[in-house]
Parts: C-alpha cells; sequence; structure tokens
C-alpha cells in the first residue's frame, strides 16, 4: 500500500509543481512590451570592462556619450547638442545639453570630463588604446567641455560614439551590473543566462518618448529556438539572424526582414610569419585559390558582399572598390605561383573557431578549394578561448577565419595591420602601409581618402589576408514592429521601434 | 545509524575530491580567462594588469584553498564572465533544471505504469507486441532529434505549446516529454518484467483465487511489491537528468544548470564552472542518497544487506 | 523459445543493413564523401543521389556509409575500453569484497555523480574536439557501469556452491575466475555492451550536436544533424536519413541485446 501510494504522490506532486509554476510565472501579453532574442548575455555594462559587441548593442539604449552614431554610419550629438572644431583641428569643445542620469541628477561638465579620463587611462580601460590621441580633457563651466589633442586625429568623434567613452554620474560604483547612464531606458532587472529587462527612462531630454515601456532581451543562444518563438509570435525581435536561417522567415507573412551590410570583415587570415606564408608568391596563390562566390553561396546562403580588402562597402567614403582584379580567382595561376616558390605540396593547419558556424563554414569550403590547388588543409576546430590564446594572442597558426567588427572610422579598422600593433595577428609587415596609416589620421577630405586607397591595396596585394565576404545583418521583426533601423555598428535602437 | 553515518561521511569524501580534481583539471587548462575578457577588440596590454585583478597570478594551491574556504562559508565566488555573484546565479538556473528532471521521471512513470502493467497482464497479446515495438523505438531516437520533432509537431504546426524559452510551466512540457519519452520506454519494461515475477507469485495467485477483483490484485498487492525496482530505476533516471538535460535546454532554449554550465566552460569561466560541478555533483548525491532511503523503506529486507 | 529468437535476429538484421554500407565504404562509396560540390546543393533524393545532397552538394549516401565508420569505429572502441577497464575493476571488487570493494565502489560513485556532459567537455578542452575526445568521455562514463554489473555478477557467482566448493579444494582465485565465475558472467556482460553500444551511438551523436564531436570534414552522424539543424525544413531529406541511420543501428542493438537476455532464461 504504502510504496504504491508514494509512486503515485510522486507522479501527482510532480505534475502540480508543473501547473504551479505555470500558473505563477505566465508572463502577461502587454502591448507596450518588446521581446528581443539576443545570442548571449553582455559581458559588463561598465563602459571602461566592457568589450563585447554584444553588449554594445544593448548598452546603446542604456548609454549615451557625447555623440553617437546614426544609421548611416555618420556623427550626431547625444549628450553633447553641438560642438566646435579649432582650425588647428587639436582643440574639440563640446556643448552639452540639459540631460540627466537614470538616478536623478543632472549631467554636469564634470562627470564628462571624469568619464573621459577614465576612458583613456589604461590602467583603468579595456579600450584605453583608442583614446591616446587625447592630451586633456576639461570642463569648462557646467556645461563646456573641451578636449585637446596631441596632434590632429580625425578619428575622433568616431571613437566618442563607442560605448568605452560613454557618460556615466561621477561617483558612481558597480557598474558592471548596475549601469547609471543617460539613454532612454535605464536597466530594470539582468537575469544572467535568462534575460536582460529595460524600462522606459521618462526624463530622457530627447522629446519623443520611446514607444516600448519594457523591454525584454532575451538569452537565446540557438537561432533554431529563436526564430520559432519568433514565429509563434513569443519574441518580437531577432537582430543579426544566421543566414543559415534566412530561408525559415523570408516571405513569412506576419515577419518583416531588414537586411543591411554587417560591417563586418571576414578574412581567411594568414600568418605571414610562418615560414611558407613569409613567401608573398604563396600567399598571393592562396588569394588566387579562393573562390568567393562558391563561399558565398554555401556558407552564407547568398546573404553577403565580396570582399577584396579590409573595409567593407558599408563604409562607402572610404571603401576601396577597385581591388576585385589584383588577386583573381585563378587556380591554374595559384598552382604556377605555388609550384615557382617551390611549394608544390604544401601542408597547414587551419584553426577554426567553434563559437562561429559561418567562419567554420568558410573554412571548410576554403579548405576544399586549396586541396584543388595542392595545398593539403587539415582543420583544426577550437574553443573561442583557445582560439584567443592560441591565433590571437600567441600568433600561433597557419590559417584561419575570423570576422573583424567594423568601425565608423578606418583608421581604427586597418591600424591593426600595422607592423608593430598589439592586434596584427596575422604578422603583416609592410613599412609601406605603416607609413600611410600614420599619415591617414592627420589629414582629411580626398587627401585622406587616397591615403587609405593605397594602403588598402597594398594589404590586398600582399595579402594582410584573404578579404573574404562581409556577411548581411539579417534583422526579422514581427511585422506589426515599425521603425527597425540598421546601422552599421553594433546597435539596436529600441527607441526607434513603434507598432 | 551507522550505515547513516558511514554514508554521509562518504558523501562528504567524494564532495572532497570531486571539488578537487574539477579545481585542478579546469585551471591546467588551456585558454586564459583574461584573454578571453579582452576579446579581438581589447588591448592585449592589459593582458598582466586584468590577471592581477582576476587573481590569476597566485599560486593554483592558493587559490584552491581561499576557493575551498569561501565554499564552506557559503561564498561561491564572483563569475568572471557576468561580474556577478556565482550564487544568485545558480540559485536562478536550478529551479529550471531541478524542475525538468522531476517533470521527466514524473512523466515516465505515468506513461509508464499503466503500459507495464497492460503488457505484463496480458502477455504475448496484440497490445503488448505494439508497445514493446514502441518502447525499442522511444529508446533508439536520439534526444534531440526527438526535440525537433517535438517543436515542429506541437509548436509549429499545432501551436499548443511554446517551442522554446523559459517564461511558465507550460514551456516545460515539451522538454519534459523528450525526456521521458526515451525513459519511459526503458520503465515500461522494467514495470513490466517485475510484474511478470510478482504475479507469478503464489501469494497473487492466492489472492486471485479468493476472488479479489483484479485492480485490487494488480495496484494494491502486484504493484507494491514491483515498486522496489520501479524506484531504483526512477531514482537512477533521476540522477542521471541532473547532469543530463544540457542538450535538451539548448535544444528548447532553457535557462538551466546545463546551459549555464555549458557557457561557462566555452567562456573559461573558471569560478563559475566549479561552482556548478560542486553544487551538481552534491545534488546528484543527495539524490542517491534519498533514493537509497527510499529504497530502505520500501524493502526492509535491504536493510540486512 | 522461437518466438524468443525473433528480437536477437531482428537486431542483426537491422545492424547489418546499417553495418554493410559501413564497412563497403572503405572500398567503394558512389561520391567521394568529402569534396564540394556547390552546383548540386541541396537536390533532392534522386537516382543519382539517392539521398539527396547536403548544403555543400556532397552526397549524402556516400557521407553517411562514411559517417557509419566514425559512429561506429567510437561507440565501439569506447565501450570496448570502458568493458575492459571497468569489468577487471568490478570482478576485483565482486571477488574479493571487503576493503577493496568499498574503495572501489567509492571512486565508482564518484565518477558516476559527476555529471557526464562536464566530463566530456573536461576531455573536450584538454585533448581538443574531435573522435579521441568523444571516445575518452564515452568510455569513462562507461566505466563505472560495467564494473556494477560485474561486481553484481561476481557477487552473486561467488556465494553459490560450486565457487565455495572449489574454494575449498584449493583452487587458486585465478582458475576460480577465469573458469568458472567468467564463463557464468559473460552473458550478463554481453548483454550490457550491446545496450551500451546502444548508448554509445547515440551519446556520440549528442556530444557532436553540442559541437564537441569529430572535425571536419571528416562525417559523423551526429555532425551531420548538427549542420543540417537549421534546414531541416527545408531539405527534410538531410535530417531524415543520418537520423535513421542512428534510429535503426540503435534499434538493432537494443533489440540484440534483448534477444540475448531471453535467450539465456
Amino acid at each position: 500500500m504504502h510504496s504504491t501510494t508514494m509512486l503515485k504522490r510522486f507522479c501527482v506532486i510532480s505534475l502540480v509543481l508543473l501547473v504551479l509554476v505555470g500558473g505563477s510565472n505566465l508572463a502577461v501579453a502587454n502591448a507596450e512590451t518588446i521581446n528581443i532574442a539576443v545570442p548571449t548575455d553582455p559581458d559588463s555594462f561598465d563602459p571602461t570592462r566592457s568589450v563585447a559587441a554584444a553588449t554594445a548593442e544593448i548598452a546603446f539604449n542604456i548609454y549615451e556619450g557625447l555623440v553617437k552614431s546614426t544609421p548611416d554610419g555618420q556623427v550626431t550629438g547625444a549628450l553633447a547638442s553641438h560642438w566646435e572644431i579649432d582650425p588647428s583641428l587639436k582643440i574639440y569643445t563640446f556643448y552639452l545639453r540639459e540631460a540627466y542620469f537614470h538616478n536623478g541628477s543632472r549631467v554636469t561638465a564634470a562627470d564628462v570630463v571624469n568619464a573621459l579620463n577614465r576612458a583613456r587611462d589604461p590602467e583603468i580601460s579595456q579600450r584605453a588604446g583608442n583614446y591616446q590621441a587625447i592630451d586633456s580633457v576639461s570642463a569648462q563651466g557646467d556645461n563646456q567641455v573641451i578636449v585637446e589633442l596631441k596632434e590632429p586625429y580625425a578619428p575622433l568623434l568616431y571613437e566618442l560614439t563607442e560605448l568605452a567613452a560613454a557618460v556615466y554620474p561621477k561617483e558612481s560604483a558597480g557598474l558592471a551590473n548596475r549601469p547609471i547612464g543617460t539613454g532612454p531606458y535605464k536597466l530594470e532587472e539582468w537575469r544572467p543566462n535568462q534575460y536582460i529587462k529595460l524600462t522606459r527612462f521618462d526624463q530622457h531630454w530627447s522629446e519623443q518618448q520611446p514607444f516600448f515601456a519594457d523591454v525584454y532581451f532575451r538569452i537565446m543562444p540557438d537561432y533554431n529556438s529563436a526564430v520559432v518563438s519568433l514565429k509563434t509570435g513569443s519574441i518580437d525581435l531577432i537582430p543579426r539572424l544566421e543566414a543559415s536561417l534566412f530561408h525559415q522567415v523570408q516571405g513569412v507573412p506576419n515577419l518583416a526582414v531588414y537586411a543591411a551590410p554587417m560591417n563586418l570583415v571576414q578574412l581567411l587570415a594568414v600568418n605571414n610569419a610562418r615560414p611558407a606564408l613569409s613567401d608573398l608568391r604563396v600567399r598571393q596563390a592562396i588569394a588566387m585559390a579562393i573562390n568567393r562566390d562558391q563561399i558565398i553561396i554555401g556558407a552564407a546562403w547568398g546573404q553577403a558582399e565580396k570582399l577584396y580588402t579590409g573595409l567593407s562597402p558599408a563604409m562607402p567614403e572610404f571603401y576601396n572598390s577597385n581591388l576585385e582584379d589584383l588577386l583573381p580567382y585563378e587556380p591554374a595561376r595559384a598552382q604556377a605561383l605555388l609550384q615557382e616558390a617551390g611549394y608544390a605540396n604544401l601542408e597547414l593547419t587551419m584553426t577554426l573557431p567553434s563559437a562561429y558556424p559561418l567562419h567554420v563554414q568558410t573554412g571548410e569550403i576554403i579548405a576544399d578549394q586549396l586541396r584543388r590547388v595542392g595545398i593539403n588543409v587539415k582543420i583544426e576546430i577550437v574553443e573561442w578561448g583557445t582560439w584567443l590564446e592560441k591565433v590571437y594572442t600567441q600568433r600561433d597558426y597557419d590559417l584561419s577565419i575570423i570576422g573583424l567588427t567594423g568601425k565608423l572610422d578606418p583608421h581604427t579598422i586597418l591600424s591593426r595591420y600595422v607592423s608593430t600593433n598589439s592586434r596584427n595577428f596575422t604578422n603583416f609587415n609592410s613599412p609601406e602601409f605603416d607609413r600611410l596609416i600614420s599619415e591617414g589620421i592627420s589629414v582629411s577630405g580626398p587627401e585622406r581618402r587616397s591615403i587609405y586607397d593605397q594602403a588598402q591595396e597594398i594589404m590586398t596585394r600582399e595579402v594582410a589576408g584573404v578579404f573574404i565576404m562581409d556577411p548581411m545583418q539579417i534583422n526579422v521583426l514581427n511585422a506589426q514592429i515599425k521603425g527597425w533601423q540598421s546601422y552599421p555598428v553594433y546597435v539596436i535602437d529600441v527607441a526607434a521601434l513603434y507598432k | 545509524m551507522r550505515y547513516l553515518r558511514d554514508r554521509i561521511i562518504s558523501l562528504v569524501v567524494t564532495l572532497f575530491l570531486i571539488s578537487a580534481v574539477t579545481f585542478f583539471t579546469v585551471n591546467v587548462l588551456p585558454g586564459d580567462p583574461a584573454i578571453l575578457i579582452l576579446g579581438t577588440e581589447g588591448d592585449p596590454e592589459r593582458l598582466d594588469s586584468l590577471r592581477q585583478e582576476l587573481g590569476l597570478h597566485q599560486h593554483a594551491l592558493v587559490r584552491f584553498t581561499d576557493w575551498l574556504r569561501g565554499l564552506l562559508s557559503g561564498n561561491l565566488g564572483r563569475s568572471i564572465r557576468y561580474s556577478v555573484e556565482i550564487g544568485p546565479l545558480i540559485r536562478n538556473a536550478l529551479p529550471v533544471t531541478l524542475l525538468l528532471a522531476v517533470a521527466s521521471v514524473g512523466l515516465a512513470l505515468l506513461i509508464s505504469i499503466p503500459i507495464g502493467i497492460g503488457c505484463a497482464v496480458r502477455q504475448g497479446s496484440f497490445l503488448e507486441t505494439v508497445s514493446l515495438l514502441l518502447t525499442q523505438l522511444g529508446m533508439a531516437l536520439p534526444s534531440f532529434w526527438l526535440g525537433f520533432l517535438l517543436i515542429h509537431l506541437f509548436a509549429l504546426e499545432l501551436g499548443l505549446l511554446p517551442p522554446a524559452g523559459f517564461s511558465s510551466g507550460a514551456s516545460l512540457i515539451l522538454p519534459a516529454l523528450a525526456l521521458a519519452i526515451p525513459r519511459a520506454a526503458v520503465l515500461t519494461r522494467v514495470v513490466r518484467s517485475s510484474m511478470i515475477d510478482t504475479l507469478s507469485q503464489d501469494y497473487i495467485r492466492t489472492a486471485r483465487s479468493k476472488g479479489l477483483p483484479q485492480h485490487l490484485v494488480l495496484y494494491k498487492h502486484a504493484l507494491k511489491n514491483a515498486a522496489v525496482s520501479i524506484a531504483s530505476v526512477a531514482g537512477v533516471h533521476l540522477t542521471q537528468l541532473l547532469g543530463g538535460t544540457i542538450v535538451i535546454e539548448q535544444v528548447f532554449g532553457l535557462p538551466g544548470l546545463g546551459q549555464l554550465l555549458l557557457a561557462a566552460a566555452l567562456q573559461r569561466d573558471l569560478p563559475l564552472v566549479q561552482g556548478l560541478v560542486v553544487i551538481s555533483a552534491a545534488l546528484i548525491l543527495m539524490v542517491n542518497f534519498g533514493v537509497d532511503l527510499v529504497l530502505l523503506g520500501l524493502d526492509p529486507r535491504l536493510r540486512y544487506e | 523459445m522461437r518466438q524468443g529468437n525473433m528480437p536477437l535476429w531482428i537486431g542483426v538484421f537491422f545492424i547489418a543493413v546499417v553495418a554493410i554500407p559501413t564497412i563497403i565504404s572503405f572500398f567503394y562509396t558512389p561520391f567521394d564523401p568529402v569534396v564540394m560540390e556547390i552546383d548540386v546543393r541541396l537536390q533532392p533524393p534522386s537516382s543519382a543521389h539517392w539521398f539527396g545532397t547536403d548544403q555543400y552538394g556532397r552526397d549524402l549516401f556516400s557521407r553517411i556509409m562514411v559517417g557509419g565508420q566514425t559512429s561506429l569505429t567510437i561507440s565501439a572502441l569506447a565501450v570496448g575500453t570502458g568493458m575492459l577497464i571497468g569489468g577487471t575493476l568490478g570482478a576485483f571488487s565482486g571477488y574479493y569484497g571487503k576493503r577493496t570493494d568499498e574503495l572501489l565502489m567509492r571512486i565508482a560513485e564518484a565518477f558516476h555523480s559527476f555529471p557526464s556532459i562536464l566530463l566530456a567537455l573536461l576531455a573536450v578542452t584538454i585533448l581538443g574536439p574531435g573522435q579521441r575526445t568523444v571516445l575518452a568521455a564515452i568510455a569513462i562514463a562507461n566505466i563505472p557501469v560495467f564494473m556494477k554489473i560485474t561486481r553484481a555478477s561476481f557477487m552473486q557467482q561467488s556465494k553459490f556452491e560450486y565457487v565455495l566448493a572449489a574454494q575449498a579444494l584449493g583452487a587458486s582465485d585465478w582458475r576460480i575466475i577465469t573458469r568458472h565465475i567468467l564463463p557464468n558472467s559473460v552473458r550478463v556482460i554481453l548483454v550490457q555492451a550491446s545496450a551500451s553500444f546502444a548508448g554509445a551511438l547515440l551519446a556520440e551523436a549528442s556530444l557532436s550536436y553540442l559541437g564537441l564531436g569529430v572535425q571536419p570534414p571528416q562525417p559523423s552522424w551526429g555532425r551531420m544533424l548538427r549542420e543540417v539543424q537549421s534546414i531541416g525544413d527545408m531539405a527534410p531529406w538531410t535530417v531524415i536519413f543520418p537520423g535513421i541511420a542512428i534510429a535503426l543501428i540503435v534499434l538493432g542493438f537494443n533489440l540484440m541485446a534483448d534477444g540475448m537476455r531471453i535467450k539465456g532464461k
């Protein structure tokens, strides 16, 4: 008797538990709530700490800097209503508007000075390297901030749009999980691995109130389940959907798809310091053995633009579009070059980051293409941590595939190929290229464009890496939601969305 | 009493061994958490100072004793990845996995007991053949594949249940079903064979010949006797599930212990991995212990072994 | 008895259906399973490509044939290792009892309580993802299983009169174990091996689904399923055929285990 009841009781209890949890936790459908699927948690909401793109796209809604980027890649005022640049191009004066932090206090020049000084302090900030051009930051009165540069530095305004230059109250602590910014939304709750909840900030300086009062960023590492949730309505928006899932949302009546270049440079990283690969002919042979059309069909489902340079066409002002014929797809010539260099039977290892299916698939296709010209490629798939350590930091690899996040200014993107740069993980070494990059920061207009044109040609011709594609960012929304804006940087502009 | 004491000592020793093994394996692994934090955009110049901040410059033994001390005072440290205390992180994820595991075993029992009994009573019948065939099929399907199928059928085609994520108890029904089906298959066979054994025994025949109604014979006398083997198999499944829901959590996007662990291991969030392993191991050992106690309660004969 | 043999023979038949093409694949496949032909990607089953092609235009039938090599080899080696180590330890534990037993069983319990997926994750980070890793993880997970089953069988047997008699006659432990107990335990162990084999195939598929398994371009059934997860609705054949291959052979081994159990009774 006893034992039978126990079994029965166990079944009943487990069912009751299910129902109880079901009853108490049922999400209340609310017209002013939006659910957004994101693949990972932010790393940290402390602007001096965060380096992940996953954080930046959420933090865009919470934090603001003096300036921010626009959907077409320009710079517009945020906390600064306007600014003046001295003719020497070395002194920037920013005029603050009346704005409030999420804790209710007014934004003062002292807060801005504190935030910028911390951002450029290598002892404090993870991204200090980007702000080394700044000589001093000072306040003039309560609403003017003066930034003085050591020498003219064209990318400055773009760098100030980054999360690393966001402004927070001078005396704040613990921003990592309790951010205090000035953005249109404030953080209400962060449940790691589950969701991040933002609520509308009613004191935002902008006249226009965002439509959605509550925003949930739900952590869904698997895009398949995110897509299913979107179709059944429990998710309203998937930003940056993987291309392999594009066909699942295409032509579905209640979904709206917005595609735009991602401003991500995917490249076959070629370790220029490896014996065989230090031979320019071998690198060029590799470049000419690669058929980008096939890769884009096979790995990106046709949803990408071909690249022949380290900049993305998402930056039309600087993108050099004349490099296509420099090292075209010609397997026969590739084979000849390998013969000439004495590497008819080359063995190479390609190290791929398992966290990124697009890069792994691209790598598989490239390995196949290289085998056809006689380069035997062994594929090694490693975890992200191992990849960062082995490939990126120790530069102990032959070939790899990775995507480098686009920025708004070409200098930020191209300077990583300068021979002495600590992020130059392909070990590219071209004195001419180095010279051009250091010239590029102090000039502007057509002259600047011409310098970057030359620099791009060098890195393509001398194969700093083989640039493959800029994948499309595919943003999918419930069709009832309007106002989506695609940015060339990692941004999910929730305030612009409405129903 | 002595049995209890021995079991508890053994539990503590096992837990300590697991903590030590985990800590040192995790710490010799390649992949520096400081490098992971910096990613492809941070300044490599910051590596050393970041290592200092994370306490990685200290000797592994020092870190281990520090960590053990924290563990004993209930402080699991801070997660590197999420910059928050580990305790609440695990507390948020634990109920999901626990509920999922319990619900799966519950569902499996609910499915298997009636079918198993049916098979035992009507041996050689058409019902038995079909059920046995189905149980074989249930055991042969990979659980994630079953998961795809259930999502496709119940969430997409029929729109009855939420496909993914954890918003309500209803979110757990499909994943629990995906986990329960292969287990129900195993349990059905256990129920069937132990019922067959029991039904052939004399006292059941006596009960029957006395004219006791069939359902009373089955549910009051026979099932009681079969309960020991059913409970012990169910217990094994419960402990397996506490550490083994990760694939299904992945398929259904459930924020349970498994997903947290996979994310932590891939991100080399060492404190979090350690915390998770020790907590899961403790949980499993305790459930094991609990199951043994239940078995002792069910079958007094075991006490003298 | 005749009816009792049915599961065994059906099991053997299912295993053969999957294993024979796998064996043939060592010598011959209709297409190269690795070389990509992007132009013929995602073709539905046809007379040229019996099971259709995948997202890189590779012939699925050839890939499933070759994929079997990986999945079956890993499972066989892993279960073999687990059986050898676990069986030996279990035999010692069961035969000698007392201290040895207590110590070994405590270690087995510790292993058992260790989440097996973490074991796999640890193995991946130490050995790197790939065949060896999956093999090690499955083998280690199988050790306590074989240990428990062998121990139980040995414990039971060593209390039987014929063993006690042999001991009284002064037979050596080695002789008793190999001549008397082992032959009587073999069936139990083999039944477990067949069931474990089925489990190992499923474990390989799951680990590959999580991306911890075999490396491309080498195919394995689990990895194939992972790669096509997102295109299942568009090209169902890519999901269905590898799934059937797994289900069929797992079913085969489970039925075989059943058949052996029945036959022995």
